[in-house]
């Protein structure tokens, strides 16, 4: 594959930017760009090309990710081309050459095959940093030639370090010595927390144990707590005892004073005070009694001096009433005259309106005049319409008579527009025209390229001298295709290579001939070397000898010729024996010289074993020679074969290659030619035909002299003119024709409206007279008119009302003040008949001062029985008190055994006396019982009488006691402490419920050094897979790649070194060292310029890149700028040799470097360098 | 009408297996689990008012002889007692020699059932015999159920057995016995245990296993628990499966075939882990994703397996809000062949290495040639490790093989473009 094209269409700084790498066989495609050019995303636009642009790409700056876009031409070795667009995206980013349609990625594989990005971009491609890092890479690892290979053959320039990356991971997690990774950390964890769970182990049988001690020290510690208890108590008692002895001889003593007095009653504390308080209050209540009885007796006297009660209080409450009714029968007195006054006016107001009505004055026979107020409402609602309607009819008049004049003034026009009658035919005849295009200036254009593309064609058929041939008869020649050319050429190449190879092989078994020459020549320098076929040769002889010697002997038979030929192989003897003798110590001394000198014999045996070895493989590689000159023959002959029926001697098949090319171009343009020849006449006829169909219609205008010798444009634009002309007129009509029919449409819906007014108002006239005839007026009285009379009708009723108003209140006025007379005559009959005959008002102010009088002694009455009544009950209650105090004082003198009241505080002092010997008494028992406790008082005292017979001996008793306790309380104490124990035990084992943590701890150690040991299998295999990988590839390609590697880099280090080769180091690993040029030393990586490991990985490089390509398919190698570091003639040597690698596959080489430029153009074959320039943006 | 419940190999206080500690699992959700799914059985057993509990054996785990497992049995068989429960049970192989039972004081609610010759116990309530014999030794390999009394006539007969039946894979083969000879004793129910998944083995009379009430390890999948049993006033058996488990173990196929990339692979799991999730009543979950399916993105899930693992667990974290264990994620996945139609690069570099992942893929006895060894690893490990690891499984050794030449190619080899 190759690319032909690589379009910037939109990516990085470019847009619509291409960059032609057609030229050339493949060729070194260079591409100069100065820095910020753009070089880069160049670069970039190739791989993105080819796979898609990644989800994150720098070349958005100029271009948004949705217009971003990349095209390019590619074409496989079997000359098939591809034109695509890759666009950025997530899918279907591929699209085909017009940038309409998706195609898959597929249609790609058939071009760069399985490679993927990351091999493509690996495999094919070097920058400066990768050369570098290779080189460097190559110098760590010593040269080791499996990794060198390995490394120069994927272009994963940093292996090495993911070789070592790999190892430390595999060591990080896992190491068999020394310090462990993090999987031998798990293993070692796990093991402790498992040692642990098992030492956190508790038996049930631990536990049970601990609870049993615990038990039994709880019951001890029960059983001494009683005996303390126990102890205790006995000696509280005796204490008590002690405490209690001086208590109980007082208690004795106290009960003797008590037996003294005890004859005497026991009266309340308060005793005498009660006495003395209730003797004061009894004389007290017997002063009270007196004096209430002469105060009764003062109270009747007064009550018997009143007169008795006056009857006129029973009709106060009417003669009240008479008072308030009086005021108002003033005032209505006062309202009569005026009232008449109000009446009188009123009627004189309607008598006025009546008159200016026109009517009689008379207030008889006016209800025909009262109307309703919905007919009042009904006479103004019609009064108020009429403008209305009147107004209505006149504008519709108007209306109808406007659109009248309209209508005739739009038929007046109509009837002077006119349209031409084949309008339409000459528009569409335009259309067509000018759809067509500018036919003529198409002609003129096509005469003029017919003629140019004429002249190129001949001029190239005059380049395929020595053949000689003509246009016209050029179709019926076969020439042999493209394929076959490259298949011959692809043939030669093969040929050429192998006979490089053969010779190569020749000379490379020249030279071991030579060496094995060399080395049997100091082998043999002194001494030369029997071999055993020697001895073997000598053996036959001396047995020939002896079957001579033995038929002389034995049957005496000399067989002359046989002896005589025998002796005569020996020098210096001219006998049987003396030879015989000759070849037996010939023998002797052979197998002599083969057992001694061994070493130097089996030596001499490899070199002879090699040397045949070498003898045959020349003959084979002659015989190869021959072969490869019969094939060499049989494909010239085969070559010119093809050529045969041309009559021509074809040159080389490359050479030949573009002599198809050219003959094939030759061809195709002569084909365009007669194509364009043909649409050139078809135009012309197409012209003229148009010509005369336009011609013919405008002449229906015009008159059809003026047409002839027109050019079509000039037809079309007059036929534009007219045109023009008909399509105003169309449109005239058309507005008139629409404005005539709405204006009709109009005029019926005005007459329509007008009839419908009128109709209106003539209802109107009618109702209106009706009303009318009803309030008197005339049938044409105005509006006005009528509201005015309705007006004083209104007017009339209101004063009509109001004077009946005034009449009624003054008929009311005098049914009260006969009511209120007759009441006050009627009050003054039932109560003062003596002086009926006074004024109404006199005699309403007697009986008020009467009823006051009688007020006044009927209230000191009231009073003086209330003072009555409570002197009465003071008595009543003064005579209770005195019973009450004499039966309380009587019962006094019964507790205190007493006859009258002076006695009473003498028995008073006895009973206080009696009460504080009982007190004291109480006080001592109470004493005595405290210290008893339970016992009950006698049981005390007749047990602390019992103990105190020998009292002193109670307090060392109760010492004695006392240490008794402590030890008891100690032993105790010990048993709580075990308790304690005990419990703190149990507490401890309960507390170590961390078996179960630990139990999933172990497991998930488990689960975390099963994951690390797989992942340390993964490893492994990565490691493993790997290194084999390394090894295989170098068993396979070490040969090859190394032979034409060694031919780079002598090229490239401009023959500094011979070559490389292989070698051992101290480790006894292989590797590759350089061959010096001048002193033939073998140069270690190590002891080479890092310029030269740098030659050295892009020699390889190139060389595994020639082994890939003898089995697939051409892929460009992309190169950026790898010559920074070297001078001019190590980097023009690097050039040539990616010249040479451009035979085989295209370079596109990037550079920012000018010199480079100049170096490669001044030096380099034109036909296989050429030089872009990235364009500026 | 009485009820009882029918349980068995509770393993208390046996650790839950495969759980790899990491940042954000549930740790504290997982300890405890059996004590806590202990807890629910007795719960439900009050709450139902059950007549008595019957535990099938492997009430502990081996030869754990922690006192604080015990205490807390006994702690529940107060619990249990408190209610007026009784229990019956009988020892397993992992309890045959397990002398908990004898050092430790039971309530006299807990009837243990001898191991020498099987005997009777007789619920006079509820005219129920319980027949049952436990394991005398770890390994019993005779039929336990042929010396098994036969039923007593007017009372409802249970038996209940320690047994592997008639052989089940994953389980050791104790006291086998066969249904016909089960059938012979003419009881009304079987109350088997040993085999950790619940199986019903006759309906009539009822015959199964209960299965053990808490899944310990990924083989164990799904609700674990107990069978409610309803036993009518005409010895009509009726059963309900009740779940006790506090942590569910689940495996997760995820088909990530339609997957173009980690995103979409990670997207797809996390609707699998929200599926299991909505369906666990707030259970704990411990889940295994296995990624299958072909795929296109097989080797970037084999090369990131290490993110495709760290990333599933922070999922689960969200998704399960703190209640979500991710056990393992096992890529099972297999590559989209090509169409056969395009050039091979076998003979180059990378083609080499490839060559050699196939060779070992299909033979990978050949690894060893490539000087390949584990040995140093295996020999540092603790004996019971090395009996678990699986060097020796071929779907071990090809799973390991996918993610080398995977991770060889993008992780390693693909770490520097020039282009």
């Amino acid at each position: 594959m190759r690319f032909l094209k690589l379009d910037l269409m939109a990516v990085g700084p470019f847009t619509k930017v291409s960059i032609d790498l057609s030229r050339g066989q493949f060729g070194l495609h260079m591409i100069y760009g100065p820095n910020e050019a753009g070089k880069s995303s160049s670069l970039r636009a190739i791989t993105d090309f080819l796979y898609g642009f990644p989800s994150r790409t720098k070349d958005d700056f100029v271009h948004p990710y949705a217009k971003l876009r990349i095209g390019g031409t590619i074409l496989h070795s079997d000359g098939t081309e591809l034109r695509c667009i890759r666009k950025k995206g997530t899918q279907n980013t591929l699209r085909d050459a017009t940038d309409t349609s998706s195609i898959p990625d597929s249609a790609l594989q058939k071009f760069i095959g399985d490679l993927d990005r990351n091999v493509f971009s690996k495999m094919f491609g070097i920058d400066h940093e990768a050369l570098r890092q290779g080189g460097h890479e190559i110098v760590d690892g010593g040269g080791q030639v499996g990794e060198t290979l390995f490394s120069s053959a994927s272009g994963l320039s940093n292996l090495r370090s993911v070789h070592e990356q790999l190892n430390s991971t595999i060591h990080a997690l896992f190491k068999p010595h020394g310090p462990s990774g993090e999987l031998g950390k798990n293993i070692k964890a796990y093991d402790a927390t498992k040692d642990k769970r098992k030492q956190s182990l508790v038996s049930a049988e631990t536990w049970t144990g601990h609870q049993d001690s615990m038990r039994k020290a709880s019951q001890k510690k029960e059983q001494l707590g009683q005996e303390v208890v126990a102890m205790q108590t006995d000696q509280n008692r005796l204490k008590r005892i002690l405490d209690s002895l001086p208590s109980i001889a007082e208690w004795r003593k106290a009960k003797q004073e008590l037996d003294a007095i005890k004859s005497s009653p026991i009266l309340a504390d308060d005793f005498a005070q009660v006495c003395n308080k209730l003797v004061l209050e009894l004389r007290k209540y017997e002063q009270q009694f007196g004096s209430s009885k002469s105060e009764l007796k003062s109270i009747d006297d007064q009550l018997n001096a009143l007169p008795s009660p006056n009857p006129i209080l029973d009709g106060a409450d009417r003669i009240e009433i008479l008072k308030v009714r009086l005021g108002e029968f003033r005032k209505a007195q006062v309202d009569k005259p005026r009232n008449e006054g109000y009446c009188q006016q009123h009627e004189r107001t309607a008598r006025e309106i009546l008159r200016n009505m026109g009517r009689p004055t008379e207030f008889s026979n006016l209800e025909h005049l009262r109307l309703p107020s919905d007919k009042q409402a009904r006479i103004q609602h019609l009064g108020n319409q009429k403008e209305g309607l009147v107004e209505r009819v006149k504008s519709r008049d108007n209306a109808l008579t406007i659109l009248q004049r309209d209508i005739q003034l739009t038929k007046d026009r109509l009837e002077t527009t006119t349209v031409a009658a084949h309008g339409s035919t000459l528009r569409s005849k335009l259309q067509q025209v000018q759809s067509e295009g500018n036919l003529e200036s198409l002609v003129v254009k096509l005469r003029h390229e017919l003629a140019a593309m004429e002249l190129a064609v001949v001029r190239k058929l005059t380049e395929l001298a020595p053949w000689t041939m003509t246009l016209e008869n050029l179709d019926p020649v076969s020439v042999p295709s493209l394929a076959t050319v490259d298949r011959f050429e692809e043939l030669w190449r093969d040929h050429d290579t192998k006979t490089k190879l053969l010779k190569s092989q020749f000379n490379d078994e020249d030279k071991k001939a030579a060496v094995l020459d060399r080395e049997l020549a100091i082998l043999e320098l002194n001494q030369s070397i029997p071999t055993l076929a020697e001895l073997e040769s000598k053996k036959g002889s001396r047995d020939d000898g002896w079957k001579l010697v033995r038929r002389a002997w034995l049957d005496n038979d000399m067989a002359a010729d046989a002896i005589s030929e025998f002796v005569s192989q020996f020098d210096h003897t001219d006998h049987l024996a003396g030879a015989y003798e000759q070849s037996v110590r010939e023998v002797d001394q052979t197998a002599e010289l083969l057992r001694t000198d061994a070493e130097r014999v089996a030596n001499k045996a490899r070199i002879a074993f090699e040397f045949e070895q070498h003898a045959q493989k020349i003959e084979h590689l002659q015989a190869e020679n021959l072969q490869l000159d019969r094939e060499r023959e049989e494909l010239t002959q085969d070559w010119r074969s093809k050529w045969q029926s041309l009559a021509i001697e074809p040159l080389s098949p490359r050479e030949m290659r573009e002599w198809v090319t050219l003959f094939k171009e030759v061809r195709t343009e002569k084909g365009i030619l007669q194509t364009k020849t043909v649409e050139l006449q078809q135009l012309n006829e197409r012209v003229a035909t148009l010509r005369t169909e336009l011609g013919q219609l405008l002449s229906c205008d015009q008159a059809a002299a003026e047409k002839s010798g027109l050019s079509l444009i000039a037809l079309v634009q007059q036929a534009i003119s007219i045109d023009a002309q008909n399509r105003t007129a169309e449109s005239d009509q058309k507005q008139l024709s629409a404005s005539l029919a709405s204006d009709q449409a109009q005029l019926i819906i005005a007459q329509t409206e007008l009839d419908q007014a009128r109709s209106e108002m003539s209802q109107w006239n009618q109702d209106w007279a009706s009303e009318m005839e009803r309030i008197g007026l005339e049938h044409a009285a105005l509006p006005s008119q009528a509201n005015m009379v309705l007006g004083q009708i209104t007017q009339l009723f209101q004063e009509l009302y109001d004077a009946d108003g005034f009449r009624k209140r003054n008929q009311g006025i005098e049914r009260d003040s006969s009511n209120f007379l007759s009441d006050v005559q009627a009050i003054l009959e039932e109560y003062s008949s003596e002086r009926v005959s006074l004024p109404v008002e006199e005699s309403i102010k007697d009986l008020s001062a009467r009823i006051q009088l009688a007020r006044e002694n009927a209230t000191t009455f009231d009073r003086l029985a209330a003072d009555k009544k409570k002197c009465e009950a003071s008595l009543r209650k003064t005579g209770v008190d005195i019973n009450k105090q004499k039966v309380q004082l009587n019962e006094l003198l019964r507790q205190a055994h007493c006859e009258d009241y002076d006695q009473l505080a003498r028995a008073a002092e006895l009973s206080t006396s009696h009460k504080r010997a009982i007190e004291r008494m109480e006080l001592l028992e109470g004493k005595i019982r405290s210290i008893a406790g339970v016992t009950t008082l006698d049981s005390f005292v007749a047990e602390a009488d019992l103990e105190s017979g020998n009292s002193d001996s109670l307090q060392p008793k109760i010492e004695l006691m006392s240490s008794e306790i402590e030890r008891v309380k100690a032993t105790r104490d010990d048993a709580i402490t075990q308790i304690a124990q005990e419990n703190e035990a149990l507490r401890v084992l309960s507390g170590q419920d961390e078996a179960g943590n630990l139990s999933s701890e172990c497991e998930s150690l488990a689960s975390a050094i099963d994951e690390q040991f797989r992942e340390l299998a993964v490893l492994r295999t990565c490691s493993a897979v790997l290194a084999a990988g390394i090894e295989r590839y170098r068993e396979r390609n070490q040969d090859p790649v190394l032979l034409s590697a060694s031919k780079h880099f002598r090229l490239m280090t401009l023959g500094t070194f011979s070559g490389l080769r292989v070698d051992l180091d101290d480790q006894g690993k292989t590797i590759i060292v350089g061959t010096r040029s001048n002193t033939n030393e073998d140069l270690r990586v190590t002891q080479m310029s890092d310029g030269t490991c740098d030659q050295l990985y892009l020699a390889l490089r190139l060389a595994s890149l020639e082994t890939w390509l003898e089995h697939h398919e051409p892929i460009p190698f992309v190169v950026d700028d790898i010559l920074l570091n070297f001078d001019d003639s190590r980097a023009l040597a690097t050039l040539s040799a990616l010249v040479e690698l451009s035979s085989r596959t295209q370079v596109i080489f990037f550079t920012h470097h000018q010199h480079l430029v100049d170096l490669a153009v001044k030096s380099i074959d034109p036909e296989r360098l050429f030089v872009h320039s990235v364009p500026q943006c | 009408m009485f009820k009882f419940i029918h349980a068995a190999d509770i393993h208390l206080d046996s650790p839950l297996r495969g759980l790899e500690q990491y940042e954000g699992a549930p740790v504290q959700q997982i300890r405890e689990a059996a004590r806590r799914a202990l807890a629910n059985m007795v719960e439900l057993a009050i709450q139902e008012r059950v007549a008595f509990v019957i535990i099938a054996g492997d009430l502990y785990d081996g030869d754990w002889r922690h006192f604080n497992t015990g205490l807390y049995f006994i702690a529940q068989a107060s619990k249990l007692q408190e209610a007026g429960i009784a229990i019956y049970l009988i020892a397993g192989n992992h309890d045959a020699a397990n002398r908990m039972t004898k050092s430790l004081n039971l309530p006299e609610n807990v009837h243990f059932f001898d191991s020498d010759a099987p005997t009777t116990a007789y619920i006079e309530a509820h005219h129920v015999v319980i027949h049952g014999q436990s394991f005398a030794t770890a390994a019993v390999s005779n039929d336990l159920s042929q010396s098994y009394p036969l039923a007593h006539a007017s009372a409802f007969n249970i038996g209940v057995l320690h047994t592997c039946a008639t052989g089940r894979e994953g389980h050791a083969r104790y006291a086998p016995c066969s249904l016909e000879g089960l059938k012979l004793k003419d009881y009304d129910y079987w109350a088997l245990g040993h085999i950790h998944q619940r199986e019903t083995l006759s309906e009539k009379p009822f015959i199964a296993f209960s299965g053990n009430i808490q899944g310990r390890h990924i083989r164990e999948t799904g609700p674990k628990g107990c069978l409610l049993v309803t036993v009518s006033n005409d010895y009509a058996v009726k059963t309900d499966f009740r779940p006790l488990d506090v942590v569910r173990w689940e495996l997760a196929q995820v088909d990530i075939s339609r997957a173009t990339n980690i995103d979409e692979v990670l997207s797809t799991t996390a609707d699998a882990i929200e599926s299991l999730y909505r369906k666990a009543d707030g259970r704990t979950l411990a889940i295994r994703i296995e990624l299958v399916g072909q795929s296109a993105v097989h080797d970037a899930v084999h090369a990131r397996r290490h993110t495709v693992i760290n990333e599933v667990r922070s999922l689960a974290s969200q998704i399960g809000r703190g209640e979500v264990w991710i056990e393992k994620v096992k890529i099972k996945t297999t590559k989209i062949p090509t169409d056969g139609t395009s050039s091979t690069i076998s003979d180059d570099a990378m083609g080499v290495l490839i060559s050699l992942f196939n060779e070992v893929r299909t033979d990978p006895i050949k690894l060893e040639g490539l000087k390949f060894d584990l040995s140093d690893c295996l020999r540092k490990l603790p004996g019971e490790l090395k009996d678990l690891l699986p060097p020796t499984d071929p779907e071990w050794i090809q799973s390991v093989i996918a993610e080398a030449e995977s991770r060889l190619f993008l992780e390693f080899l693909n770490k520097e473009t020039v282009l």
